[in-house]
């Protein structure tokens, strides 16, 4: 293909792209003239092109719409429900043959379907041309046969086959039935106002901008101001990835220049500068990389207006944060997964209006597409206020499935129970899907947003609705990730799916692993943990079975191991870089990466790792350590002394096993030395000062992160890490404050602020842990 | 040097593994890395010599001694890059030396008492006034096709 002719794809693509939104706010606003001349402009840019190219099926497309879109556009035609679903059936016909074209570099032959859709616009503008022109009273009685088709028509079949590629519309009533009709803003105002209509509207869909509060954000900022194009420019993706790989190169040779000037003060000044420009630099690279989400929202409108239509059901949808910017591939990557879910939620979610109006609903059901920024994620939801999911039937079919026991699912919270839904055996039975409301792949959605290091949540309330979250990465090529040793060697193992850390020292090795058979295993927290070696997977030269180790507790896609390795490095933002296909075989690495001090990582997939280890599904696993969801969050429970407190798991850095003699006064409090700060330490109940005497002992010391400060507290034993539930004080529908549920238990939350005046007891603890909670860190 | 009666000549690059000179077309070397930091492939094949960082990009680089059954080299190797249809590539070498002129006339196809592996692996050789400087062509020595022509 020539380089003209795949700019003229490109081209036309965003016009088409273009002309989708406006076509679904034209819905509502008939009248817009703006959004005509816009519409017009796509279609027309297309049609001058393709006659100069020589496709002569596209431009005898594009020429009728182009008719059809000048009379609109000149006032001469009001758009109406099926000049809209006329123009939309063009626009898909015109994204195939472009696709085709792509593909195979010739237009392809489907001339049948073209006449009947160069018929059917003709016959739009036709009889509504004459009726807007003519006297509007008249238009009731013209408008109804106008709307048949006309045998004098040389080209037209007679019928009007509505030939639209996509799998969707086959609920959509034929096109000559005005019964199809859109919004009914866009009945009302189009002249034919009075026109006798065979049944009434079975549904209606105001996709967008119906109400103010989307409308206020315009789509597409960038694409539809056709100002922008001046300073904009298109780049190929591929130079894009080049100039991040050069820049990553760059990186690694300032750092090398940085450590060789160190001694001179001139170079060291020059040293610094390089830095600068580098950061810069590579910041700027990223950016370029990154597009609004309206580009992928920007298709959503025409989505629901089509499936609302082929279900009968009347669905609104708002978007919200569409500025919010992401990795062009990252955007690539959550569209079907959001795609699916936007699905799920209409099909499954939202009611029949009927329904709805006998709940107490607006008939109207309400889909809202969020995304916005949250640290180093893009959070996107898809929230419906649809028929949510009820929790006892998942529990139901769980056990129904075998996917856990019936013992086991009497225990499990709503959240927990929540969380079945993403079993891959949950999602296969289309009796699922009823049930649930939602299920049909969500499996798959899980997998795919994991893919890309994401998260999926899901919060559900049975009548009130669903909120599925997406918690994506801002950009696929940086990773965090926490670096290990084995061997000697260097690896990366995503935080994503990093949970927890528990070091070992020399010695402890022996007694604290436990082995049945030839299986490891761990006791964390009680609950027995299957152990997977690094050293003995990859083959690599054994170490010695007492020599300190590190544990990282990983969970991959619901399959929960610790992986043991020598010793772990700082966590790094690691550049993926793709493994040859010889390598990638191995299955164990998903990538490499060069480090920060220029030495080389293999990347490793610790879904692989547990899949060849045969750590089978744990489909009962305590996702207790998943993030916060609405109204829960997740605590640290600790024992102090003999009662039990509470901390919020997101301000708990690390836990510390101290030896006492580290421990020191400063005035009456009890500082602690850690990595290079002072800790005031919580010891309201002088128990430090009693058993100081045999500086041997050790303390376990909880490290918080409270506001800008870091403080520390002793406890005795670290017993779990597990979701609270808010409480209500009793009559007054307030949130009780500094208490919380844990199993079944009220406990006190710990209050950092006030650490000096804290309540908390230290002993010895049997138990030194070392989870740090992901991303505290 | 060559002279000018003589079939037409062509650049290679010489290279050291063990006893044996190599070489390599020049113009399909795309640079050569000098004792680069590389990092092992628990797992890898046989013949993969291990990572290494060739601007920006990560290279499975295949090492000549691996895959000739030699001892590995007491000494870090150079590494010549080389380009194949999917990507680069990388090739361990204990040394790479001066390039070299040689003319299409001295060529010679290999032997047939050479052992199966080394027939496929080599491209004949070219008779050096002293010595022999075996013919390497990087096409043989993509990794992918050292996959399928000689699993371990």
């Amino acid at each position: 293909m020539d380089d003209l002719t795949r700019e003229f794809i490109l081209e036309s693509r965003e016009g088409l792209d273009r002309m989708e939104r406006c076509l679904t706010d034209l819905e509502t606003r008939p009248g817009d003239t703006e959004l005509l001349a816009e519409i017009f402009r796509s279609v027309h840019t297309i049609k001058g092109t393709t006659g100069f190219l020589g496709f002569s099926r596209l431009e005898a497309l594009s020429h009728a719409g182009e008719n059809l879109l000048g009379l609109l556009r000149d006032g001469k035609l009001a758009a109406n429900p099926d000049i809209i679903s006329g123009l939309l059936a063009l626009m898909d016909v015109l994204r195939g043959v472009l696709q085709s074209i792509e593909t195979t570099g010739a237009e392809g032959e489907s001339q049948q379907a073209d006449s009947a859709l160069i018929a059917r616009l003709e016959e739009l503008q036709r009889g509504d041309a004459s009726l807007a022109v003519a006297e509007p009273v008249l238009a009731a009685v013209e408008a109804a046969p106008s709307h048949a088709a006309r045998p004098r028509k040389p080209r037209g079949t007679g019928k009007h086959i509505s030939r639209r590629p996509r799998g969707d519309h086959q609920g959509t009533p034929p096109p000559n039935d005005p019964g199809e009709a859109g919004p009914p803003i866009a009945v009302e105002a189009a002249p034919r106002e009075a026109e006798p209509q065979p049944r009434p509207a079975p549904a209606a869909v105001s996709s967008t901008s119906a109400r103010p509060a989307t409308q206020a954000q315009p789509e597409a900022p960038a694409a539809a101001t056709p100002g922008a194009a001046d300073s904009t420019l298109r780049v190929d993706v591929e130079l894009l990835n080049r100039m991040m790989n050069l820049v990553g190169e760059l990186v690694l040779t300032r750092n090398q220049i940085l450590q060789a000037t160190s001694t001179d003060a001139n170079f060291a000044l020059l040293g610094r500068r390089l830095d600068m420009v580098t950061a810069d630099l590579r910041e700027s690279v990223m950016k370029a990389r990154m597009q609004p989400v309206s580009h992928l929202f920007s298709r959503f409108p025409r989505l629901v207006r089509d499936l609302a239509l082929a279900l009968d059901k009347r669905v609104h949808l708002e978007m919200e944060g569409q500025e919010t910017e992401l990795d062009k591939s990252l955007l690539e990557a959550i569209r079907d997964p959001l795609t699916h879910s936007i699905r799920n939620a209409i099909d499954h979610g939202i009611e029949c209006p009927d329904v709805r109006v006998a709940q107490g609903k607006p008939a109207e059901g309400l889909v809202r597409l969020r995304a916005c920024h949250e640290g180093s994620h893009v959070i996107v939801e898809v929230h419906d206020d649809g028929a949510g999911m009820s929790i006892e039937r998942i529990r139901q079919k769980a056990v129904e499935r075998q996917l856990v026991s019936p013992q086991r699912a009497e225990q499990m919270n709503e959240r927990e129970i929540l969380q079945l839904i993403f079993l891959p055996g949950f999602s296969t039975a289309a009796a699922v899907t009823n049930v649930s409301g939602r299920g049909v792949g969500m499996d798959v959605v899980r997998t795919n947003v994991e893919k890309i290091g994401g998260k999926v949540e899901v919060d559900s309330h049975a009548g009130k609705g669903t909120i599925l979250r997406l918690r994506i990465p801002l950009t696929l090529a940086i990773i965090p990730a926490l670096i290990v040793h084995s061997r000697g060697q260097n690896f990366a193992v995503p935080q994503a799916s990093l949970t927890e850390l528990v070091h070992m020292s020399a010695g402890e090795t022996d007694n604290r692993i436990e082995w049945l058979e030839n299986a490891a295993l761990y006791r964390l927290r009680g609950r027995l943990l299957p152990l997977v070696f690094l050293d003995r997977l990859l083959q690599q030269p054994p170490r010695e079975r007492t020599a300190p180790c590190d544990i990282a507790i990983l969970n991959a896609d619901g399959r929960r191991f610790g992986l043991v390795v020598d010793g772990l490095a700082d966590p790094e933002e690691i550049v993926v870089k793709p493994l040859a296909a010889v390598l990638r075989e191995i299955g164990y690495y998903a990538g490499a990466t060069i480090l920060g001090n220029g030495e080389m990582a293999l990347i490793l997939n610790p879904g692989s790792i547990a899949q060849n280890a045969n750590v089978t599904l744990t489909s009962e696993a305590d996702d207790g350590l998943d993030e916060n969801r609405a109204g829960r969050q997740d605590f640290l429970l600790v024992e102090t002394g003999n009662r039990r407190a509470a901390l919020p798991l997101e301000t708990v850095v690390r836990i510390e096993r101290i030896p006492r003699s580290r421990i020191e006064r400063a005035g009456s409090r009890p500082v602690l030395r850690f990595e290079g700060q002072l800790l005031p330490l919580d010891d309201a109940a002088s128990e430090l000062i009693d058993a100081s005497d045999d500086p041997e002992a050790q303390t376990t010391v909880v490290v918080c992160r409270d506001g800008d400060r870091q403080v520390g507290m002793t406890v005795s034993q670290v017993l779990d890490v597990t979701g609270g539930k808010q409480l209500e004080q009793a009559g007054t529908g307030g949130v009780a404050g500094g208490i919380t549920l844990l199993h079944e238990r009220v406990t006190g939350i710990v209050g950092l602020s006030g650490i000096p005046s804290l309540e908390c007891v230290a002993e010895t603890p049997a138990v030194p842990d070392f989870p740090s909670a992901e991303e505290t860190q | 040097m060559s002279d000018v009666h003589a079939s037409p000549t062509q650049e290679v690059c010489s290279v050291q593994v063990g006893d044996t000179l190599y070489g390599v077309p020049i113009a399909h070397v795309l640079e050569i890395l000098g004792k680069p930091a590389t990092q092992p492939v628990p797992l890898a094949p046989y013949f993969v010599g291990g990572l290494v960082h060739y601007r920006g990009e990560v290279l499975t680089a295949v090492s000549l001694r691996r895959l000739l059954g030699m001892e590995p080299a007491k000494t870090p190797e150079d590494v010549l890059v080389f380009e194949n249809p999917d990507g680069l590539f990388g090739l361990f070498v204990d040394s790479v030396g001066e390039v070299l002129h040689v003319s299409q006339a001295e060529h010679e196809p290999n032997p047939a008492t050479l052992e199966p592996r080394r027939q496929q692996l080599f491209a004949g050789a070219w008779k050096l006034k002293d010595r022999l400087l075996v013919s390497l062509e990087p096409e043989r020595l993509d990794p992918m096709r050292l996959a399928s022509a000689f699993p371990a």
